[in-house]
């Protein structure tokens, strides 16, 4: 065992996490090495220095009240960044990437339009009040864009262009 | 921080005793783990609370696969992190709430921290890790369970993260 193999095991070392044959060599060359101890120093040190320990306040009193009384979130801010990731998506559906895949512009005018009217339900209903509300057009954009149209098996044996199908 | 199965299904069933009975078996660890990551007080104790709300509402979606602690490590970790990449986002759209002037006495205050200025510097990934490692003790094989990831990216990462924390300790 040297000084390089040691160093990049001493981590784990420290951590008692290694497997014992290397644990036993690792202890050996420490024994030898000055350099590899006071290394493993640095590394007790830096422990100490992370795990101190400071006073936890009790937060219990906190959790109650909040679950008697559901939090409102701000509503406005949620809508402009949906409004805002709805219009990213808008402009990278309808650039006309050279080596993208197809894209069916009528699919895409739909898909948006599917998307702001689910964020205008949820406006009018009120449920916009989670994050997840917000991620789930975000997650819907990406899942799209991720998603390979399937062809029509005619359209192989005819060789006409491929009529894309997005309803998944 | 190992509740018995009957206190996870009183939890499921939507019981708020066995929620109390759960924050008093972890509400610590929880707290120091969010402290760790997020690096201020006041952080800490709302995504705590937070952190609660979600575990209560759903509870339900705890199988039984994993250990529920790991489950509520995951919880916890994600929801930090979630919370760290959600504030780059909104200061990416200037849409945040915090003005220069409250960031700067953030960072007053902080400064104070000197393991949370130190934790700083790494990235939020890594130092999820190292409070996983450092400050909750968990092993290997946990923190990979936790974070999802292998246990050779664990070891490495935590290397890693240690050395750029004593090369940062040296030169201050």
């Amino acid at each position: 065992m040297n000084c390089r193999k040691t160093r990049s095991l001493l981590s784990a070392f420290y951590d008692n996490e290694l497997e014992p044959i290397l644990t036993k060599q690792i202890r050996g060359h420490i024994k030898s090495c000055a350099r590899c101890r006071k290394e493993l120093a640095a590394l007790h040190r830096l422990g100490h220095q992370l795990d101190q320990q400071q006073p936890v306040p009790d937060l219990w009193p906190r959790i109650e009240t909040a679950l008697a009384t559901p939090r409102p979130q701000p509503r406005r801010r949620m809508v402009a960044i949906t409004a805002a990731l709805l219009l990213i998506a808008a402009v990278f559906l309808t650039l006309d990437f050279p080596t993208a895949r197809p894209v069916d512009q009528h699919a895409v005018d739909n898909f948006l339009y599917q998307q702001l009217s689910m964020l205008e339900n949820n406006i009018a209903s009120d449920s916009l009040n989670d994050w997840d509300s917000l991620l789930v057009p975000a997650d819907d954009i990406i899942d799209y864009l991720n998603y390979i149209p399937e062809t029509h098996s005619d359209d192989e044996k005819t060789g006409r262009k491929p009529k894309l199908d997005y309803r998944a | 921080m190992k509740p018995d199965k009957k206190i996870i299904h009183r939890l499921q069933s939507g019981e708020m005793e066995a929620l109390k009975v759960i924050y008093e078996m972890s509400g610590e660890q929880v707290y120091r783990t969010a402290l760790g990551i997020l690096g201020n007080r006041q952080d800490a104790e709302d995504a705590t609370q937070d952190i609660f709300l979600r575990l209560y509402h759903k509870a339900g979606r705890y199988n039984f696969r994993a250990s529920f602690t790991t489950w509520l490590y995951r919880l916890a970790v994600n929801y930090c992190l979630n919370l760290l990449r959600r504030r780059r986002f909104l200061s990416w759209l200037q849409l945040s709430d915090t003005t220069d002037s409250e960031k700067r006495e953030e960072s007053k205050a902080d400064a104070k921290l000197t393991v949370h200025t130190l934790l700083a510097r790494l990235d939020p990934r890594t130092r999820s890790l190292l409070v996983l490692r450092e400050l909750q003790g968990l092993s290997y094989q946990e923190i990979a369970n936790t974070m999802s990831l292998p246990v050779g990216t664990v070891r490495s990462a935590l290397s890693r993260a240690r050395s750029k924390l004593k090369n940062i300790r040296r030169k201050t």
